[in-house]
């Protein structure tokens, strides 16, 4: 990769979040007040009784609900990035792949911030949070960045080339959400749709998370190693749909 | 860097065509480029003549390498073609000092390069401390002023300009065609669509003429302005 993209992919990355604070009167102050919002709204809900949760429902929710955003939020922005970027990549020649890579930067920054107030949340709520198993969580991000940027980068390769995909994205991820064991333990399941519901490589992610910051335990690597192996081969997909039509895409969009 | 006159971009027998819509009911293909031939020497200044919609717009993209081809190949001694683009890429809620960063790191410069030469940026876009207001704020000419100012910072090894040479109001306009000028009569290897036959005249060594998706003609600037202008008044382009 040619030094001076990385610096475009970084700063691309960095300027769509500034541009986005830009947007608003308090700025920057949203970087930190969206999601301390996002998980006081849960806390509300389920705590004060609005709806019964359980004990330990609200930290157990959020534990999936705040990597599925990263997740959702990338896949999402990646799949239409080509089609809002069609009048740079008319005037130069740039790889198209770099487009999603500066989506990824622009939602993992946004991820660290909430990540950090999920910790300091449930270290509030009474979990231990800061054991041995939290030395698992940096592997844990890197296994769900790249699982992140190889759907990202088969979304935006396919997407521009199929425009019709679009809707499936769109649906996909909004079934994705509800198999992603977000609301539910896998163990509650039966068997056999416990053995359907591993293929979700999101579920497995979000069930990690879970051992890591609810029972201090390690996740299962074997579990981490497989979501990692298929999406390093989707990556290697999305590489290749990249190259083959890199110089396709300034043509078949928008026209 | 090349030598003088030796072939920087080789077309052979190039075609380009492009569907006329999306559907799984059919769709069609309609000739844009076809059957074209041409080399381009480093150190030469090379005008494209056509009508609207021959074309020229597309030749360009080819020789920027934005896109590829449909039918024959392109030979490339070289990989830095650059079309000048005067806001590639400018995001509107940024500043101007940001987004000349992110258009410096598109056009091929490192970050803390672009940051280096901010001050040059600043001085040749006249732009001084707005510099730092958003860039929605900013009118036509002072964007067209900063687009220019990114643009000249980058050296290409083939320079790609479309239409205008001169941006800006009357006082800036000199002082971005001295810039262009003084490229073009360097050593540099320019490619230059125009509609304007003084501009071309003044410019080039040789024009490529467009016409209907064909090379018409190719040759020296006199000889193919004199064959164009005959073709126009004959009623015949």
């Amino acid at each position: 990769m040619n030094p001076c993209h990385i610096d475009l992919v970084l700063y691309r990355g960095l300027s769509e979040l500034r541009a986005e604070a830009s947007r608003s009167y308090l700025g920057i102050i949203w970087w930190v007040m969206e999601p301390m919002l996002y998980v006081g709204v849960f806390y509300l809900v389920f705590e004060s009784g609005l709806r019964r949760g359980g004990e330990g429902f609200v930290p157990y929710l959020l534990c999936g609900l705040v990597p599925w955003k990263w997740f959702d939020g990338t896949v999402r922005s990646a799949a239409v990035v080509l089609s809002t970027s069609v009048g740079l990549m008319r005037q130069l020649y740039l790889p198209k792949y770099l487009l999603p890579m500066a989506v990824a930067v622009t939602n993992t920054l946004k991820f660290g911030i909430i990540l950090v107030i999920l910790l300091a949340f449930m270290k509030l709520y009474g979990y231990p949070v800061f054991t041995q198993a939290l030395l698992y969580l940096p592997l844990l991000l890197v296994v769900q960045l790249v699982l992140t940027l190889a759907v990202s980068g088969i979304a935006s390769a396919l997407v521009p080339l199929l425009p019709d995909l679009r809707y499936v994205v769109n649906y996909g991820m909004t079934m994705l959400f509800f198999l992603s064991g977000i609301f539910f333990s896998l163990e509650d399941m039966s068997p056999e749709a416990q053995r359907l519901l591993m293929w979700n490589p999101m579920l497995l992610v979000i069930e990690a998370y879970r051992s890591i910051l609810i029972d201090a335990a390690a996740p299962s690597l074997r579990q981490l190693a497989a979501v990692a192996a298929g999406s390093v081969v989707a990556l290697v997909l999305a590489a290749l749909i990249f190259r083959r039509f890199d110089r396709v895409y300034p043509r078949v969009i928008g026209s | 860097m090349a030598d003088q006159g030796d072939v920087l971009l080789r077309l052979n027998n190039v075609g380009v065509s492009y569907r006329t819509g999306l559907s799984v009911f059919g769709s069609q293909r309609r000739q844009v480029l076809s059957d074209l031939s041409l080399e381009l020497y480093a150190g030469e200044t090379l005008g494209v003549l056509g009508r609207n919609g021959a074309g020229k717009s597309t030749l360009m993209a080819l020789l920027a390498d934005i896109i590829a081809p449909d039918e024959g190949s392109i030979d490339r001694y070289t990989r830095h073609v650059q079309l000048r683009s005067l806001q590639a890429g400018f995001m509107q809620q940024l500043t101007g000092r940001q987004n000349a960063i992110m258009a410096g790191t598109l056009l091929g410069l490192r970050r803390r390069e672009v940051i280096k030469r901010m001050d040059e940026i600043i001085a040749f876009s006249e732009l001084g401390s707005k510099i730092d207001e958003p860039f929605r704020n900013y009118s036509a000419g002072m964007r067209a002023r900063l687009g220019f100012a990114i643009c000249i910072q980058s050296d290409p090894d083939v320079l790609l300009i479309d239409e205008v040479l001169g941006v800006g109001d009357a006082a800036f306009r000199p002082k971005a065609k001295a810039v262009i000028t003084e490229r073009i009569r360097s050593k540099e290897t320019v490619v230059i669509v125009s509609h304007s036959e003084d501009t071309l005249r003044e410019y080039c060594d040789r024009v490529a003429w467009i016409h209907d998706s064909h090379l018409q003609m190719l040759g020296n600037t006199d000889d193919v302005l004199e064959a164009y202008r005959e073709a126009l008044s004959n009623g015949q382009i």
